[in-house]
């Protein structure tokens, strides 16, 4: 849209409204007919095209403003001031230079940034929520679909787009549920390990029934073909990664949607347990330890074809650079003792026995298996029920995955997956941390649905938990939006003062993310001109273009004097307290007169009297002391 | 999400290449293997040998280790972090001239180690090397570890001729000869592996009728 003023300033007498219409259509209607058949038409229509404007005469010159309202101006390079060596402040540079500032009195901006905690969240992002989907559609299929073995033409952008489209729909309930589960874990926080959150997260019943309400939420798409998108998630490449050649040894992978997506982790084991497990898995991947217990651990699960490398390279969808084990995991049954079967069930199927204490001392292996994912997972190739040992076959190679840890780490394989290691003091601590991050994504599926999900939504809140400061930092600003990018730049050249503080994100009650306000210019002398008039006609602050043409006129360019200089501040209204001093004295605020004067002087101009450059910046718009405006409008109508 | 998988990239790239090993631990892990006698045989004929001691420093002398960025994963204003990882690759080499030279079961349990933190499991160097690396710790010592590697061999045929019934044959060795100083997780690994040969060798009889 664009509506243009236009301003028609005469020297003294008044101005002349006008009403320019065209006719740019004639309709005819209401026909009526009579028996020879001649039709006439009772109505006629004629529509025009006028123009809607207003003129007014307030000084001497003539000038015209346009305004256009549309788009941003993404433009932030500073404007500077640029007006050198003035000689005393009658030079006409100077004074077009002052007419520029007061010109762009009117071009203020309300600008805003974002300081404090932010929740950037993670269900807002499609593919996010496609990834709950596959899980929960994983948990519906598991043992029907094998990321490795399956092979799918169709074009994955095709699919991810179809999915996305699908998922607009419910994205509102999911976001409902979101706050439930971030308000959940208020008293966590950010600094919170892994654990903490997962102990309060997981294990209370309302957060439960939070990320069920997710899981529903998810999973009840508008559109029924939207598992069919996920099944295809499941089973096309998503990613051929090539990180190139180190010595002989390529390294390149293959990525499934479903593979990079899934997180998981189970329930709580003690602090031991959680320990314990933690030096396994640092021992599995390769960190450094001296715990015999945790290299055995590593060994044990290397000998079964369960290194972490062939662990990574299956789930890539690499057969041919995995373990045999994992490729063929039908040709590779597992011996496992009462025990370790116990162990597996434990800690796989939570509906059931949660504890290897709850097995009675002579457990008969049917009564172990019997329903849950032990059971739906694997077949039974023997049974020794005299020496209490029974041969499974796993179907997938995750199930292979999980009996390898039962076997080789025993009770604590429910520990396994919900570990991040503790902050490290030495140089290894990073990787410490990424690696165990990695670990708790990588064992995903490993774990029986619905803890995966419940656990995979805490850890996507967690990570979404991050500092912004969107007013100082540039990165912030950019991933906050161009508004807020654009008063970062601003209020970083000084070119905004700051109106109210608002809160943007609560959490309890406590404000997490505060939101500042600014009025903003194109120059900094712009600001301070604006600031100080503002001060002097009693003009709100809060509003960033409230200084019409008019008030020019009204100014005083007198310097307050010291005594009547009023102490001005903002209160948390963003109005000022008192203000009735320099604008009962009429007179330019002393602080802002002085500021001014300095970044004039910063621009390279000496000897800048403001007084004397003000009063003809005035003088040349021809303001006269009275009022000598008439304003005629007129409206076009048709 | 695209960070979140850039993050999960570079992760696997760091993983994959190979990770700080606290080599130490892992020496004392296999002493613990072998006899006392065999333990300090080994630790002598380690003190002389060259080749094991540049690939052991390539494994923990963070001088000699590799330097990476790092992503900072929790804290992406963070600035990336430089840390150091064994370089398996270049120790791999240096275990491999031991090997050849001395026999040396340390640099060989070590070698496979390092091969078992580096993907391309069927890479033909790869293979060769393993097969070096466990042809030696089967030889030349008792370790259970020995006999599960080397009969796991057999029976994948990786850089030897397949023979499942030789690899049968293995882990009744193991059986004789360390069974009664076996870990627990040593004895389970065992019985999977005779499972697993035993399987195999009713698919193939299956198929063959």
């Amino acid at each position: 849209m664009k509506k243009i003023v236009v301003f028609f300033i005469l020297f003294g007498i008044a101005s002349i409204g006008f009403s320019d219409c065209t006719v740019v259509d004639v309709q005819y209607s209401h026909p009526v007919t009579d028996f020879t058949g001649k039709t006439v038409f009772t109505k006629k229509n004629t529509i025009k095209e006028c123009t809607d404007s207003s003129e007014k005469q307030i000084g001497c010159n003539a000038w015209d403003i346009k305004t256009t309202n549309g788009e941003l101006d993404y433009n932030v390079t500073k404007v500077g001031t640029v007006f050198k060596q003035g000689n005393g402040s009658d030079e006409a540079s100077q004074l077009m230079a002052m007419l520029e500032s007061q010109f762009h009195l009117f071009s203020g901006w309300e600008g805003y940034c974002d300081d404090g905690t932010l929740f950037d969240n993670p269900f807002a992002d499609p593919m996010t929520l496609l990834s709950y989907a596959t899980m929960v559609y994983g948990a519906a299929s598991k043992g029907k679909l094998g990321t490795t073995a399956a092979k799918a033409t169709a074009d994955i952008g095709k699919a991810a787009d179809a999915a996305k489209d699908a998922f607009t729909s419910v994205t509102d309930s999911v976001t409902k549920a979101f706050d439930d589960v971030k308000s959940a874990l208020a008293n966590t926080g950010p600094d919170a390990s892994l654990g903490e959150c997962v102990e309060k997260g997981v294990l209370s019943d309302t957060e439960l029934i939070n990320a069920e309400n997710l899981s529903t939420a998810v999973t009840t798409p508008a559109d029924p073909s939207l598992f069919e998108s996920i099944k295809d998630m499941n089973t096309i490449p998503g990613a051929d990664i090539s990180f190139g050649s180190i010595g002989d040894y390529k390294l390149v992978m293959k990525f499934y949607y479903t593979d990079i997506l899934e997180l998981g982790m189970s329930l709580m084991p003690t602090e031991e347990e959680m320990q314990s497990a933690n030096d396994f898995n640092m021992a599995w991947l390769g960190n450094e330890t001296n715990n015999q217990k945790s290299l055995a651990y590593a060994n044990c699960m290397a000998s079964i074809g369960l290194s972490y490398p062939n662990l990574i390279s299956s789930y890539a969808g690499f057969t041919n650079d995995t373990s045999e084990e994992l490729a063929k995991v039908y040709e590779n049954p597992l011996t496992l003792t009462y025990d370790q079967l116990a162990h597996l069930v434990s800690s796989t199927d939570f509906v059931g026995i949660t504890d290897v204490s709850e097995l009675p001392p002579q457990a008969d292996v049917n009564t172990i298996l019997k329903g849950g994912f032990v059971d739906s997972m694997y077949g039974v190739l023997s049974n020794d029920a005299e020496n209490q040992k029974v041969v499974l076959i796993a179907k997938t190679p995750l199930a292979y995955a999980t009996a390898g840890q039962a076997i080789c780490a025993g009770r604590l394989a429910k520990a396994q997956n919900i570990l991040t290691p503790p902050p490290d003091e030495d140089s290894s601590g990073g990787i410490a941390e990424a690696v165990g991050m990695m670990a708790v994504k990588k064992v995903l599926a490993m774990l029986p649905f619905p803890y995966n999900f419940i656990a995979t939504v805490i850890l996507d809140v967690l990570t979404s938990i991050s500092s912004v400061d969107a007013c100082h930092n540039v990165e912030d600003a950019i991933k906050m939006g161009i508004i807020q990018l654009k008063t970062n730049k601003f209020l970083n050249f000084d070119q905004c003062y700051h109106t109210k503080t608002t809160c943007e994100d609560k959490f309890l009650g406590s404000c997490i993310l505060d939101r500042h306000h600014y009025c903003c210019y194109d120059q900094i002398s712009t600001r301070i001109f604006a600031e100080g008039i503002k001060e002097e006609l009693g003009l709100p602050m809060k509003e960033c273009n409230n200084i019409k043409l008019e008030h020019l006129k009204e100014i005083s360019f007198t310097k307050c004097a010291i005594n009547t200089d009023p102490d001005l501040d903002i209160d948390e209204d963003g109005e000022m307290d008192q203000y009735v001093s320099a604008f009962d004295n009429h007179c330019f605020p002393g602080k802002k007169w002085d500021e001014f004067k300095k970044a004039i002087e910063a621009s390279g101009v000496v000897n800048f009297d403001f007084k004397n450059a003000a009063s003809q910046a005035i003088n040349s718009l021809a303001i006269p002391n009275s009022v000598c405006e008439i304003n005629t409008d007129s409206n076009g109508s048709q | 999400m695209i960070k979140k998988l850039l993050c999960t990239i570079s992760i696997i790239l760091i993983t994959s290449i190979g990770i700080h090993a606290k080599e130490i631990g892992i020496v004392k892990a296999f002493y613990s293997k072998v006899t006392k006698n065999k333990a300090i045989e080994i630790r002598n004929l380690s003190r002389s040998d060259e080749f094991f001691q540049k690939g052991y420093s390539y494994l923990t002398d963070r001088d000699k280790m590799d330097r990476r960025e790092l992503n900072n994963f929790f804290d992406k204003t963070k600035k990336k972090q430089t840390i150091t990882l064994p370089n398996h690759i270049k120790a791999i080499v240096e275990f491999e001239k031991s090997v050849k030279k001395y026999k040396n079961p340390l640099s060989a349990y070590l070698g496979l180690n390092s091969l078992n933190f580096l993907i391309d499991a069927k890479g033909v160097e790869k293979v060769k090397r393993r097969k070096l690396f466990i042809e030696t710790l089967y030889k030349q010592t008792n370790t259970c570890e020995g006999y599960i590697q080397y009969a796991d061999m057999l029976m994948k045929g990786l850089g030897i001729k397949k023979d499942l019934n030789k690899s049968i044959s293995v882990l009744r060795e193991a059986r004789m000869k360390c069974w009664n100083i076996a870990t627990d997780l040593e004895k389970s690994l065992i019985e999977i592996k005779e499972t697993q040969a035993k399987y195999k060798i009713t698919l193939l009889n299956k198929k063959k009728k």
